[in-house]
């Protein structure tokens, strides 16, 4: 297991996992960013949409991506992110139609949420709708890990 | 007149002395360049254990460090797929111009090359996003270079991500001559590939082929003529 953290978020990876917390864009151009962090169990590569673009492409059925991406303070209070706490997250919660960008075989979920006086999105996208049963425990594992401060 | 011969000795063992020791040194530099294939022909990309290698398994199941741009980052080498190309490079280095200007994917599929500098204790980080560009990832990481005893830069570790072994080290003079050493160092370890890595491959094939799991042509009775 390792832990990794940034931007007031932590995290335990499981075995195999990695994850990158940072800030959204890929160039240091003064701009203020918003907070993003991707969690996989794939290699991710280097060159990624803040919604995982680019690195879902390359997903195989056993793989998982998670992305937490956080919206402004203008965002706290609004009825979208009246949900407390990091979600939990279940097989039946997946959906094929929930997808940013949809890909044979796959399919996602999408939360939104406040913790902290800080506003998020969680997406999760699995390789395999079929055999999603297979990585969720893992899943819930890493979400229930999740500290934001 | 005694004196002047006396001192005249002394200067002479002194410089003795002093050449010697120049020499020695001189040749120390000399075998510590060619072990790292630093020398005319730059082809050393070892598959076998030099001194202080860090050939075989390594203690870091991940590779932590943060991105030029302040991101943290934790990437796995142990218990995944695929095979990760660690480049150590360095801001300073001379000879690793062609990494960094040259920076470009390998046309090898499956490895995941990454740039891994000294953390920001020693690098500027506005420096390395400059050198490095956004198409490979780069990491920042003092700890790593530790960890993997870089000797010289340029310097490249190759990790089998599946058993989280060193499978291949060395030092190259431009991105051709790794990506050559890599196809080497994964041919020669492909050899002792286990059964269980070679069903990953085989599930990774069908998925790319659009079979999922449980998908019923699997199980359809073929076609006889």
């Amino acid at each position: 297991m390792t832990v990794l953290s940034g931007e007031g978020i932590e995290v335990t990876l499981p075995p195999g996992w990695e994850g990158v917390i940072g800030r959204s864009g890929a160039v240091a151009d003064g701009a203020v960013r918003q907070v993003v962090a991707h969690f996989a169990s794939f290699p991710l590569p280097a060159v990624r949409g803040d919604f995982g673009g680019g690195a879902v492409e390359g997903m195989g059925p056993q793989d998982v991506l998670v992305v937490l991406f956080e919206f402004g303070p203008e965002a706290v209070g609004s009825t979208l992110f009246a949900a407390e706490g990091v979600p939990a997250v279940g097989a039946a919660d997946f959906d094929r139609s929930m997808l940013q960008r949809s890909i044979t075989g796959q399919s996602g979920v999408q939360r939104f949420f406040t913790t902290a006086n800080r506003t998020f999105c969680l997406y999760v996208v699995v390789g395999s709708h079929l055999d999603r049963i297979d990585v969720v425990p893992t899943v819930s594992a890493l979400l229930g890990s999740l500290r934001i401060k | 007149m005694e004196a002047l011969i006396i001192l005249e000795g002394i200067v002479i063992v002194l410089l003795v002395v002093l050449v010697a020791g120049l020499l020695r040194s001189h040749a120390e530099i000399l075998r510590q360049l060619d072990s790292l294939g630093a020398g005319e022909h730059h082809e050393t990309f070892l598959a076998s254990p030099r001194r202080q290698s860090s050939l075989g398994a390594i203690g870091a199941r991940a590779l932590h460090g943060v991105t030029p741009l302040g991101a943290s980052v934790s990437l796995a080498l142990a218990d995944a797929r695929g095979h990760t190309l660690l480049a150590f490079l360095s801001s300073t280095c001379a000879s690793c111009g062609a990494f960094w200007n040259g920076s470009r994917q390998l046309g090898l599929e499956g490895v995941r090359p990454v740039i891994v500098t000294k953390g920001v204790e020693s690098e500027s980080p506005a420096e390395i996003a400059r050198l490095a560009g956004a198409e490979l990832l780069t990491i920042m990481s003092t700890e790593a270079w530790e960890e993997f005893r870089v000797p010289a830069t340029p310097y490249f570790a190759l990790v089998d991500n599946g058993s989280g072994r060193v499978v291949g080290e060395g030092s190259a003079p431009d991105w051709d001559r790794v990506e050559d050493m890599v196809r080497r160092a994964i041919a020669d370890a492909g050899l002792h590939r286990s059964t269980a890595l070679r069903k990953a491959d085989v599930d990774e094939e069908l998925a790319d082929a659009g079979f999922e799991p449980g998908d019923a042509r699997l199980y359809e009775r073929p076609e006889t003529p």
